[in-house]
C-alpha cells in the first residue's frame, strides 16, 4: 500500500502488541531468544495497547499464543511504520509497514526483535 | 578455520543429528503455520540447506544452528555463540543472505553471496563460533 493511502500514524509513545501463534513460537525462539523472522514481513499486524488489553488481544486468537510488545516510536526509527487500520471489528488493529530497503531488512528486523519484551513465555521445546 | 574452535567427532555427529531433526521439524509445518497465511517451507529450500550442509565442514554444525522458517517460505539457519549471532537465509538455492550481528563490537553486517562460495560461508560460521 502506498504511504499516503495508509491509515493514521500510531503515535510514537504507544505500545504495540504482536501475537505469535504456537506453531510459529515453536520455531521463532531458538534458545529462548526471539528470532528476527518474527518481523521478516513486508507488513504485519499488531494491536495498539492503548486501545486493547493483553487479555483482549490474546482472546482474538487461539489459546497458547506468545505475546510480545514494543514501543511504536522505537520501531518507526528502524523503518517500521505503524498505521491504525481497524479490521474485523478490532478497533485496536494496526498494520506495521516495513519501509526499508531489502538489503537492510534482516538488520532492521534483528534490531526490532532485540527491543521486544515478551509478555507471555514461549514454549520450551524450541529448536 | 581458527584453531581456537576445536570440536570432537562426537560433538560434530550430535550437531548433524540435531540439524537433521530441526530440518524435519520445519519441513512438517503446514501452510498458515504463522497464523497469517505463510506457505509451507519450500522443499527446494530445505533440499538446498541439506545439500549445502553436506559440503560444509563438520565443525560448522557443532553446535548445530537453529532452523528458522520465514513467512516467505524461505528458511534460515541461526547460530548463536556468546553474544554473537549469525543468520544465514537461503533466499534461493543459489543465493544466501546473511546477517552478522554483534552490537557490542559495532558489527551489524548484512549482505548476500552465492551458495557456492564455501570459503565465505566458512568464514562467517567460524566468526560466530569463535569470534574471529
Amino acid at each position: 500500500m502506498e504511504a499516503d493511502a495508509r491509515g493514521p500514524a500510531v503515535p510514537d509513545d504507544d505500545t504495540l502488541f504482536r501475537v505469535i501463534v504456537p506453531k510459529a513460537a515453536a520455531v521463532w525462539f531458538p534458545n529462548g531468544a526471539l528470532s528476527s523472522a518474527a518481523f521478516n514481513y513486508p507488513v504485519f499486524s499488531v494491536d495498539v495497547a492503548r486501545l486493547s488489553t493483553v487479555a483482549e488481544t490474546l482472546a482474538r486468537w487461539e489459546p497458547g499464543n506468545v505475546l510480545i510488545q514494543f514501543r511504536c516510536g522505537d520501531a518507526r526509527a528502524l523503518g517500521f511504520d505503524a498505521r491504525l487500520e481497524p479490521e474485523n471489528g478490532n478497533d485496536a488493529h494496526a498494520n506495521v509497514y516495513c519501509d526499508h530497503p531489502p538489503n537492510e531488512r534482516k538488520r532492521r528486523a534483528r534490531q526490532l526483535a532485540a527491543l521486544c519484551t515478551v509478555l507471555t513465555p514461549p514454549p520450551t521445546n524450541s529448536p | 578455520m581458527n584453531a581456537t574452535h576445536v570440536v570432537g567427532l562426537r560433538e560434530i555427529a550430535a550437531g548433524l543429528v540435531a540439524l537433521d531433526a530441526r530440518l524435519d521439524q520445519v519441513a512438517a509445518l503446514e501452510p498458515n503455520w504463522d497464523g497469517r497465511g505463510a506457505p509451507a517451507v519450500s522443499p527446494a529450500a530445505l533440499d538446498a540447506v541439506r545439500a549445502w550442509g553436506r559440503d560444509m565442514p563438520g565443525w560448522a554444525f557443532a553446535p548445530a544452528p537453529a532452523v528458522v522458517p520465514l513467512a516467505s517460505g524461505a528458511v534460515q539457519l541461526e547460530w548463536r555463540c556468546a553474544d554473537r549471532l549469525l543468520e544465514l537465509e537461503f533466499e534461493t538455492p543459489a543465493l544466501l543472505h546473511f546477517l552478522r550481528w554483534h552490537p557490542a563490537s559495532g558489527t551489524e553486517d548484512e549482505d548476500t553471496f552465492p551458495a557456492s562460495d564455501r570459503a565465505r560461508a566458512e568464514e562467517l560460521v567460524a566468526w560466530v563460533l569463535n569470534g574471529s
